[in-house]
């Protein structure tokens, strides 16, 4: 069965591999500049663009399959729904097939989007499974001096942000125990409203056990005298990186022209 | 009768982050006993808890209680995590003893005095204002109304002061004398190990070391002796 920790997100690649030695920056850039852009232009051309360039990170990071995420049936089958209604939403281009006069707009248009998002996905996917989580902060850090010359509140950002990457795997290990715990308590009845009020149990249950993590948290930061702000790690961009960045170049602008 | 044969579980097998938890675990545990698992951390205890109260499925052998895989929905085995209040799906302690069930109040009271706490003081409180210790007990509270035949408890006593874990041992010594439940205790602390089970069984990196009367285990693993289990920290780093 599937559950929370199988998703293997923010999970660090044990092999090491070209990806791993670029500093987190620019992955972080070049993710978010090639989402961005295919995001904008979700044609078909510019998505073969991102794909490719998918796949080149990919091997770049010897992305194991084993390492890929396991969804849940349902979400297949929600997916599946998705089409299904689309198909139903007819349009042009329009096919023949044994008499009837079938439309294609809706389900290319799903197609289309599906396709978008495995890419955007799967580009977060491989900068989590090539940087180790504890260098995400610092590199947003850096990244975020321009905002501090605007004044913004950059430093607050970055305190939430490593605050938020530190706790991720907590959460995850508590989802997991509460999803057991649900399984063995749930009640016999449902097949009804009861279903949305055990939702909202395990929800509201939720909610107060992570909001009393939070405040030991806080406490335990109250007690050291505050977060403070160390300094981050120093910028280091090396000739793989520039040829990242290249690369990453060459993609917007063939996904930006096609 | 609880039996593991030939257990062993591996989180995400087939994936790069493989880690093994257990390897060849064989153990017996017969209706009523009493038995305490003893082992340092990422020893692999909690992940025998989840797999006796049939939370998971072992990736290797398997785990059957009274000759059948354990079926969840029949309600045979409860457990108590450290975080109680994960466990905890209702505002008021009445009202999650009674969650998903139809109980009448007395059987409710008796469920809040067999874990030592006073049913009109408590009936009514918030989940949320209780402390840790208290929200534990309200746990297992709502685990003994259902009548487990298993009652599983990872590290009962971790974060109790010295009264909130008497207290806890009295209780499992009631419950477990009133229902003739079959109770697996899992701890890192040898020290309470004796108070916990009549039978100790010690992990060691996911295998079964040793399976004795827990007063055997106490003595082998005195203070003076270097091996001791809860001296041991090194996690199993193996992947196969
Ligand atoms: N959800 C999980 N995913 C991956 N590895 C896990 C998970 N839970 C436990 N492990 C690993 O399995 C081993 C045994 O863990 P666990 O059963 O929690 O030990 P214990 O309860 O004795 O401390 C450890 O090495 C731990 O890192
Ligand atoms: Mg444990």
């Amino acid at each position: 069965m599937a559950t929370a920790t199988d998703l293997h997100l923010l999970r660090c690649l044990p092999r090491p591999s070209p990806l791993h030695r670029l500093w987190a920056g620019t992955k972080l850039v070049i993710v978010a500049a090639v989402g961005t852009a295919v995001v904008a232009k979700p044609t078909w051309a510019a998505q073969g663009v991102a794909a490719a360039f998918l796949g080149i990170a990919m091997l770049a990071a010897h992305y194991p399959l084993g390492a890929l995420p396991r969804l849940p049936k349902w979400f297949f089958y929600v997916l599946g729904f998705g089409a299904f209604l689309a198909f139903t939403a007819g349009g042009k281009p329009y096919v023949h097939v044994a008499g009837y006069n079938l439309g294609l707009n809706g389900i290319e248009e799903w197609a289309r989007f599906t396709v978008l998002g495995v890419i955007v996905l799967g580009l977060a996917i491989v900068l989590g499974a090539t940087t180790p989580v504890a260098d995400l902060p610092g590199a947003v850090d850096r990244l975020c001096t321009p905002f501090r010359w605007l004044r913004l509140p950059v430093d607050e950002f970055v305190a939430a942000f490593t605050l938020v990457v530190r706790a991720f795997p907590l959460i995850l290990d508590e989802i997991r125990t509460l999803f057991a715990a649900w399984r063995l308590r749930r009640p016999e009845l449902p097949r009804d409203m009861g279903v949305l009020r055990e939702l909202h149990d395990a929800l509201v249950t939720a909610v107060a056990a992570s909001m009393r993590r939070a405040r030991d948290l806080a406490r335990a930061i109250d007690a050291r005298g505050g977060l403070g702000r160390m300094p981050p790690p120093p910028v280091r961009i090396r000739v793989a990186d520039v040829v990242a960045l290249l690369l990453a170049g060459a993609t917007i602008v063939a996904i930006v022209r096609l | 009768m609880i039996e593991c044969s030939g257990v062993g579980h591996v989180y995400a097998a087939g994936s790069p982050w493989a880690q093994r938890a257990l390897e060849g675990v064989d153990l017996t545990v017969a209706s009523g006993e009493r038995v305490v698992v003893v082992g340092s951390n990422g020893s692999g205890k909690s992940t025998l808890a989840w797999l006796l109260a049939g939370l998971m499925k072992p990736t290797e052998g398997y785990v059957h209680l009274d000759g059948e895989p354990i079926d969840l929905t029949k309600r045979e085995t409860a457990i108590s995590f450290q975080h109680a209040r994960l466990q905890l799906f209702r505002p008021t302690v009445a009202s999650d003893i009674r969650f998903g069930m139809q109980l009448p109040d007395r059987t409710v009271d008796d469920a809040l005095a067999l874990v030592g706490l006073d049913p009109d003081q408590f009936r009514d409180r918030k989940v949320d204002e209780l402390s840790g210790g208290e929200q534990r007990r309200v746990a297992l509270a709502g685990a003994i109304v259902r009548r487990p035949r298993l009652l599983v408890l990872d590290e009962p006593l971790a974060g109790l002061d010295a009264p909130g874990r008497k207290a806890l041992i009295d209780m499992l010594r009631r419950v477990h004398a009133l229902a003739n439940m079959t109770v697996v205790s899992v701890t890192h602390d040898l020290g309470y190990a004796a108070l916990l089970g009549d039978r100790a069984v010690v992990l060691q990196r996911g295998r079964v070391a040793s399976d004795s009367p827990v007063a055997d285990v106490v003595r082998a693993y005195t203070p003076s002796t270097p091996s001791a289990p809860s001296a041991e920290t090194a996690p199993s780093a193996e992947t196969h």
